[in-house]
């Protein structure tokens, strides 16, 4: 949610692990509480933006990098891999059959298929100084 | 309509629109981000609504909503506004939204989200007893 003041402070990228991108080293590790598979959304800072209506600063866009999950811990550091998917609009088929002879024939069950492959993808431009915050 | 009124005043102004990110491998221009003012409502990665508010009478108050996407939530910056990344962009109102690439003045402010999203809507087909 958008509750500014429970924000801690954020961390930084300060090693990106190969050039494709999919993983990163943030400056928070064992010691600050973290723990394997938490999130965190990893971003830079852009360019001030304008209202276009009012003419009014609206301050520093945050450029989104992707989200990542902590796949290794160190005592300072931790390892984060992403966990963006393809964009797209969500396509995820679910069946309900609830009938007496659903229910008497075992198909009584819900049935959830993907319409299509999920496919992860590397943080986009990710580099050293980038910021990260827990999502 | 009063109970309609009241609800959309809950409901954060749509302040700008940006183009960037988006998956790199594909084609074409980058997807929109609209920049929302803070709002407790919408939460990290919920899937979004986007309508558009056309209004009926010059200078009256009722509108028509139109649906013309659908988005998810993509960040909630460190000052409270809200990143919308646009998912979808329904074709039959291509006009407005090469308005809102634009960056057209006046046509922002009657975008407005919802943290919801209609039956049918999500990409998400449910059956039942089908």
């Amino acid at each position: 949610m958008s509750d500014v003041s429970t924000r801690t402070e954020l961390a930084r990228v300060v090693h990106v692990v190969d050039s494709s991108g999919f993983e990163a080293v943030i400056s928070r590790g064992a010691r600050d509480e973290l723990k394997p598979g938490q999130r965190f959304l990893v971003f830079a800072y852009g360019p001030e933006v304008m209202d276009p209506d009012s003419g009014e600063n609206l301050g520093r866009i945050e450029l989104v990098r992707g989200r990542g999950e902590i796949i290794h811990l160190q005592d300072s550091m931790a390892t984060i891999r992403s966990v963006e998917k393809r964009s797209g609009r969500p396509s995820k088929r679910v069946i309900r059959d609830t009938s007496m002879l659903g229910i008497a024939t075992g198909r009584g069950q819900v049935i959830e298929e993907d319409w299509a492959a999920e496919e992860v993808l590397p943080f986009r431009d990710i580099s050293v100084g980038d910021l990260a915050k827990p999502v | 309509m009063v109970a309609r009124q009241q609800a959309r005043h809950r409901l954060p102004r749509t302040r700008a629109a940006l183009l960037f990110g988006g998956d790199p491998s594909v084609a074409g221009e980058p997807p929109v981000t609209l920049l929302l003012d803070r709002s407790d409502v919408f939460g990290s990665n919920l899937l979004v609504t986007i309508y558009y508010n056309e209004p009926l009478n010059v200078g009256g108050a009722e509108s028509f909503e139109w649906l013309i996407g659908v988005g998810r939530v993509s960040n909630t910056q460190e000052d409270g506004r809200i990143q919308i990344l646009v998912l979808s962009e329904l074709a039959t109102h291509v006009e407005i939204w090469q308005r809102i690439r634009r960056r057209e003045a006046g046509v922002l402010r009657h975008v407005v989200v919802k943290p919801s999203v209609p039956y049918g809507e999500a990409g998400v087909e449910v059956r039942i007893n089908e």
